[in-house]
């Protein structure tokens, strides 16, 4: 009994399946499967010899299973393609009962035998985690950003409310002073120094309602660890172009070498970072030309990052309220992140600055952090 | 009333890109007689202090433009003649630490009561017009002890309180600065000089030998 040896393409087709990174099954028109790649055996936990010839719905989990047969002969009767040629996302059923997502593409062979069916199967596994830490580190980016957002808004009310106060109560203290003087001779009625001393009382409780508020937001002092800046960028960068909103800006990284590790607060600085991509990828918006670029250098007492960016640069009347809590020339936002960001640079022993080009140059912020934070933050 | 007005008006300068918190600052000191002048920037008000000491200042810790750390450094704090205060909120404790390091004479806090911040400036000028009329050489450490040129004048005017066996509190009376203030200073006296305490400290000064 000899074996019959096969054709050259043959050989060639079956080492072209055994090859293929995903799964290749070819199944007849009764749904019988007629070929069955080291690929499928891995993915389903089969062995070629075990399944051909029995059904492909061994292949499905029972809600497609049931459905399968029914779906072929319709195909057969009517023409009418449901899968062939467009490949959709199924589920497959594991040996194991384990049922996992595949992706599907479908051809159709016309053979002298009949017309046979091609099944090509990613497993989409690998894929779906991916996505699914994406997502989580949106949904993480999201939370981040609001509570930042109510935390930065308390502190910032608190901060612009207690300028106005100030004055309001120091307004009040010299009237009072003043009256007081002149109440004690007998040319004022004395009875209007107690509904001024009444008004600075009011002025007092609101005080103190801030300041409570302020309690409850205080800026966290920065929790310093050893960070490496470079990795903060990258990850500022990750986080940013996530949201898509970077499609389509080029971003340049001119970093100096061996820069050192900063004892910086990894969140906040992080924080600052984000702001200044984002608002380099709005600034860059609909130009024709769209980069930005991330310098980072050192000079005797200080860290420096630069962003810069290709947009229209930042006119003079907004500079001047550029890093003011509620001010914005945006349609969206408070107008907090940069006056958030300047006071955690500040926090930091550090700064924020901005260099607002125009004509043809576009922005560039700086932001600098002292190398030696010791120097310059430290409370005795 | 009368006799709280000077017979010179002495000149207090403002720094504060709050107009209504400069205005109203400079309210209360012109009620009491002092020459008030008003920054909003501190590139504005530096021209002015080089050439045109004033007899105090005020100065916003938090600025646009140029930080008043910045400003303190550039007038070189440590020896401006006048005494300068910082203005913080309140959650600049450690900025406002900071500034007593970079020369500062004291710092009050937002917001402030205008009966203690005419009191502290009066106190700080009488302070100062003792200074100048050379009471404090008693108290103040003549001699030289390992450490001294680390010292800022301030810190050795402290450190003469703190060597005499005086409080915080007597001290910074003494000073007319505040005894949180000469806490800030003492523990960067004990920092400059390797002290690991008040007696260290004392040992270090009156025998020169060192921790």
């Amino acid at each position: 009994m000899t074996v019959e040896s096969p054709t050259v393409s043959e050989a060639r087709l079956l080492s072209v399946l055994d090859t293929a990174v995903d799964g290749i099954v070819v199944i007849d028109d009764r749904a019988r499967i007629l070929v069955f790649n080291k690929a499928c055996e891995q993915l389903f936990g089969l062995v070629s010899a075990e399944v051909v010839g029995r059904n492909i719905s061994v292949l499905m989990p029972p809600e497609f299973s049931s459905e399968h047969d029914a779906y072929v002969s319709s195909y057969l009767r009517t023409g009418v393609q449901r899968i062939i040629g467009i490949g959709r996302e199924v589920r497959g059923r594991h040996a194991d009962g384990t049922v996992f997502p595949i992706e599907l593409s479908v051809g159709e062979a016309r053979t002298p035998d009949g017309p046979q069916f091609i099944g090509i199967i990613r497993d989409l596994r690998p894929r779906k985690a991916v996505e699914q830490r994406l997502n989580q580190l949106q949904a993480q980016l999201v939370q981040m950003a609001r509570v930042n957002a109510m935390d930065e808004m308390g502190a910032a009310i608190a901060h612009e409310l207690n300028q106005p106060l100030t004055a309001v109560m120091l307004y009040l203290q010299a009237l009072s002073r003043k009256l007081r003087a002149c109440a004690d001779d007998g040319t004022v009625d004395a009875a209007l120094c107690e509904i001024l001393s009444k008004t600075l009382r009011e002025a007092e409780r609101a005080g103190s309602i801030i300041q409570k508020m302020r309690h409850f937001v205080e800026k966290r002092e920065p929790d310093r660890q050893a960070v490496d800046v470079s990795k903060l960028i990258d990850e500022a960068l990750e986080l940013t172009l996530l949201g898509n909103d970077g499609a389509g800006v080029e971003v340049v990284r001119d970093e100096a070498r061996a820069l050192p590790p900063m004892d910086v607060d990894p969140v906040q600085i992080q924080q600052i970072l984000i702001n200044l991509i984002r608002n380099g990828i709005e600034a860059v918006r609909g130009r024709d030309e769209r980069w930005i670029r991330i310098a980072v250098r050192t000079d005797d007492t200080h860290l420096l990052v630069e962003v810069e960016d290709s947009g229209p640069g930042i006119p003079k009347e907004t500079v001047r309220n550029l890093f003011k809590a509620f001010s914005t020339s945006k349609k969206t936002g408070l107008g907090l992140g940069l006056a958030i960001s300047r006071s955690i640079a500040q926090n930091h022993g550090g700064d924020l600055l901005v260099e607002p080009g125009g004509g043809g140059r576009g922005a560039t912020f700086v932001l600098t952090l002292p190398l030696d934070p010791t120097e310059t933050s430290r409370g005795g | 009333m009368m006799g709280r007005i000077q017979k010179t008006e002495q000149a207090i300068y403002i720094v504060d890109d709050d107009p209504a918190v400069r205005d109203a600052l400079g309210v209360v000191f012109e009620l009491e007689g002092y020459a008030v002048t008003g920054y909003e920037s501190g590139d504005a008000f530096l021209e002015a202090a080089k050439t045109h000491p004033p007899a105090c200042v005020f100065l916003d810790v938090h600025m646009p433009g140029r930080s008043g750390l910045d400003i303190l450094k550039a007038l070189n704090a440590d020896h401006y003649p006048a005494p300068i205060f910082i203005i913080s909120g309140q959650g600049d404790i450690p900025m406002a630490v900071t500034a007593i390091k970079y020369g500062a004479f004291d710092f009050i806090e937002k917001p402030f009561d205008a009966e203690l911040i005419v009191n502290r400036v009066r106190e700080a000028l009488d302070a100062q017009a003792r200074r100048a009329a050379g009471e404090h050489k008693g108290d103040v450490v003549t001699h030289d002890f390992p450490g001294r040129e680390l010292l800022t004048p301030r810190e050795i005017e402290v450190l003469g309180q703190i060597t005499a066996g005086a409080s915080n509190k007597e001290a910074g009376r003494h000073l007319g600065i505040s005894p949180r203030t000469i806490e800030v200073h003492r523990a960067r006296i004990m920092e400059k000089l390797g002290a690991r305490n008040a007696a260290d400290l004392v040992r270090i000064v009156l025998t020169g030998e060192h921790g």
